[in-house]
């Protein structure tokens, strides 16, 4: 039993030697990486952003708000925190977290819509948060999704398994043999596409409509922050993206959703742009979804919004 | 408790630690430990499982003991109808009654009479197919006169609930697992070794290649009406060596977990992708299940006694009813079919017996010959797989209908990340094909490589299992 107990902590204790060697490795290297979406976040970490406007939301800002276009008009030094398949709550943690490192913006546009007062229950794209379970910000808003459990935040390496090509990334990256480049430029990636049939079929499917879901305590968690970021002297525009008119009756309660913004943005004396009725709404050919503008749709939208708050 | 949660990580070195620190005579405790750890094993997906383990057990316990006293021919018969009985009773309930009621539902509509039958809502409760067929084994054996009824209520409760094969065997016979835990056992340094290498060749088998395949296979038949015929077949490939993994992957682990508690399992799986025909394949694959159904089921009907008509007969019963085994579908009774129509050729011509050594004996490449038979069995194999991993028997036919038409010529096409389960897959054909004479492909033996090699091969493979892991799935013959 002696030789077998000393044999088997003598393989365990090689073994964690060349597996924690690793996980430092893939760690590191996705830290300081420009792989898929763990460029955003290093760059966000790395506190080199410091942008004088912050353009928040979700996949609505991300595919809509070209940056670059925000940068000439308003000569200024923009940035998009847009985070893909989250709510509010997540937004403003991505927000949060920015401030960690980086200075208060003087300007917010956050894109919102119907989707928005929701939460959703699990994490999506749970693997870009995988390398920084050391900021307790991000940590304590990722344990209030289902995805992540305790062994994932507790034992190393644990947040990638199942995640080779992340991994490989990583140890690439760290050994020097590969660079990966950033698909999104200050945050923003539009997409090239065409009008996808997918809505069309939903609709015949559920001719009724559909009912977007309002959780209370996001809409507070909303209210709080606007006026929090109000008197930080950050000059915030609530800006409710064009979604195309032929879905904007499909959502049942797209009504009192707009209510509820035209209610705080009043409350708070802040400024509410609503697309809804934009000629860019009317028109499938700058849309690649109901609620997605193209490149061609996010080009004109961006320039339209930066030209009303130019104007304001 | 999965083998492959951190979970299972705590429980197994403490389990271990306990189990060996009582004194080899201490038979009794050492028992006790096993029994409680499998039930806490157990009682980890659900405690009320634990009821029904425990209800089979004090069943079989208590009829086994009238069994052993009884003389009367009759009333011998009577106590194994009851168990009988009432093992496949809760087997029936839990698993095939809802197939019942809406089969009986269907039924009726063919007929022109709608029906909208209330199911149970019933929960199936893990290894329950394993668990009983091991414990009817038991009383069978009994009333056969080959076993003596166990007098230790602990040695045969922890038997039933042995947990490293309990949820997903081998199915063990009493006759060689329960003799075990009556005997002393002390440390086997080699055993446990041993047994440490084959549970990380299952780690390998079902982490890195059946997860990874599953992947692939999960793709294509997710979209199998957008797929191509080649793209599909490859589809059926994944998947053949997705459910090998998986499942020769959890024997390993089965089998090298008893082995360092001082217990022998059957072999389960002996390379049955290598076979020369369908019969063969049958003798390598899910063995404890076919020797289970060969001497409780076929040979009772009378195997291959009365003549060719008889035989066949007998060869059909127990590949419908294996296949049924499997699972409350027709797709399972389908393929239980196709492997009895796959055989017919050879128990019509007395070849399904040709095969009994394992191929290429002493030489690295097989011939010509047996290279053309292996990968023909391999391809009906799969076919045969396809109604098994299809939803309905009517899916099956489509991606079969779409494999034998002109898009099989197409090129099939991979997402970046599953050619590394390719490249796997390949390391792992060339590995269990290098090793076929052993065991698993993992063990020692008279290995002629230096220590330090082996100690490599093992960290690179832990290593591989960590980095190359697929999404995590379930077993898949927890369901059965």
């Amino acid at each position: 039993m002696r030789k077998f107990l000393l044999k088997i902590s003598l393989f365990i204790s090689i073994f964690s030697g060349i597996y924690l060697l690793f996980f430092y490795l893939v760690q590191e290297g996705i830290r300081k990486s420009d792989y898929q979406d763990f460029a955003q976040w290093n760059e966000i970490y790395s506190g080199q952003i410091n942008s004088d406007v912050i353009i928040m939301g979700s996949s609505r800002a991300w595919r809509q708000v070209d940056p670059q276009i925000i940068d000439e008009k308003l000569d200024c030094n923009s940035y998009n925190l847009g985070i893909d398949g989250y709510h509010i709550p997540m937004q403003l943690t991505k927000y949060e977290i920015y401030l960690e490192s980086n200075r208060l913006p003087e300007r917010m546009i956050y894109i919102v819509d119907h989707f928005s007062f929701d939460k959703r229950e699990d994490l999506f794209n749970k693997i870009q948060f995988a390398p920084y379970f050391n900021d307790t910000i991000l940590t304590k808003r990722l344990k209030s999704y289902e995805g992540y459990k305790w062994q994932h935040y507790n034992t190393p390496y644990f947040q990638y398994s199942g995640s080779k090509e992340v991994a490989l990334a990583g140890l690439t990256e760290s050994l020097g043999l590969k660079d990966f480049k950033s698909n999104k430029f200050k945050g923003f990636r539009s997409k090239d596409q065409s009008w996808e049939n997918d809505f069309d079929v939903e609709r015949e499917l559920n001719p009724e409509g559909k009912r977007a879901k309002v959780k209370a305590e996001v809409v507070n968690e909303f209210q709080l922050f606007l006026e929090e970021q109000k008197k930080l002297g950050v000059e915030v525009v609530v800006v409710y993206s064009p979604d195309y008119i032929g879905f904007q009756d499909y959502i049942i309660n797209r009504d009192s959703v707009m209510q509820i913004y035209e209610g705080i943005t009043q409350k708070l004396d802040i400024d509410f742009i609503d697309f809804s009725t934009h000629y860019l709404s009317q028109e499938k050919d700058y849309f690649y979804n109901p609620t997605h503008l193209n490149s061609k749709g996010a080009e004109i939208f961006t320039n339209e919004l930066t030209s009303m708050i130019e104007s304001e | 408790m999965y083998f492959n949660s951190l979970e299972f990580f705590l429980f197994l070195p403490l389990v271990f630690a306990i189990y060996w620190l009582i004194p080899k005579k201490n038979v009794l405790e050492k028992n006790v430990v096993l029994l409680l750890a499998s039930y806490v094993f157990y009682g980890w997906w659900d405690w009320r499982f634990l009821s029904l383990i425990l209800f089979s057990s004090i069943v079989d316990y208590n009829l086994s003991q009238r069994l052993g006293k009884q003389n009367d021919k009759k009333k011998r018969k009577f106590l194994l109808f009851v168990s009988i009985t009432l093992n496949l009773g809760l087997l029936v309930f839990f698993k095939y009654c809802n197939f019942f009621i809406d089969s009986f539902a269907e039924a009726f509509s063919f007929f022109g009479q709608s029906m909208d039958p209330a199911r149970l809502d019933i929960v199936l409760p893990v290894g329950i197919s394993f668990y009983t067929f091991q414990t009817l084994s038991y009383t069978i054996d009994v009333y056969r006169k080959k076993l003596e009824p166990s007098r230790n209520i602990i040695s045969f409760f922890a038997f039933v609930s042995f947990f490293p094969q309990l949820v997903a065997g081998p199915i063990e016979r009493a006759t060689n697992l329960l003799p075990q835990f009556k005997k002393e056992k002390s440390f086997n340094y080699v055993e446990s070794v041993d047994g440490l290498r084959q549970i990380l060749w299952g780690f390998f088998k079902k982490i890195v290649i059946a997860d990874n395949c599953a992947q692939i296979a999960n793709r294509i038949f997710d979209n199998y009406d957008s797929m191509p015929g080649s793209m599909l077949f490859v589809g059926a490939v994944m998947f053949a060596f997705q459910i090998y993994g998986d499942f020769s992957g959890y024997s390993d682990i089965a089998i090298g977990l008893s082995r360092m508690f001082g217990f022998n399992l059957k072999k389960n799986f002996a390379f049955p992708y290598f076979s020369r025909d369908i019969a063969e394949f049958w003798r390598r694959w899910h063995i404890s299940l076919s020797t289970w159904f060969r001497d409780y089921l076929y040979i009772p009907l009378g195997g291959s006694k009365g003549g060719k008509l008889r035989q066949l007969r007998n060869t059909f019963i127990i590949f419908i009813v294996s296949g049924f085994w499997h699972g409350p579908n027709w797709t399972f009774v389908a393929w239980g079919g196709l492997n009895a129509l796959l055989f017919l050729p050879l128990l019509l011509r007395d070849k399904n017996r040709k095969n009994l050594d394992m191929v290429a004996q002493k030489k690295l490449f097989p011939s010509v010959g047996d290279m053309l038979r292996i990968l023909s069995t391999f391809i009906i194999v799969c076919f045969a797989w396809i109604f098994f991993r299809a939803e309905t028997i009517a899916d099956a036919g489509i991606i079969i209908s779409k494999i034998i038409d002109p898009s099989f010529f197409t090129l099939p096409s991979f997402e970046f990340t599953e050619f590394f389960s390719l490249f796997f897959l390949i390391i792992f054909i060339m590995i269990e094909w290098l090793n076929r004479h052993k065991n698993f492909a993992l063990e020692l033996g008279d290995s002629p490589y230096p220590r330090w090699f082996n100690w490599s091969a093992y960290l690179a493979t832990l290593l591989v299992i960590v980095v190359f892991a697929g999404d995590l799935q379930e077993f898949i013959y927890f369901q059965f």
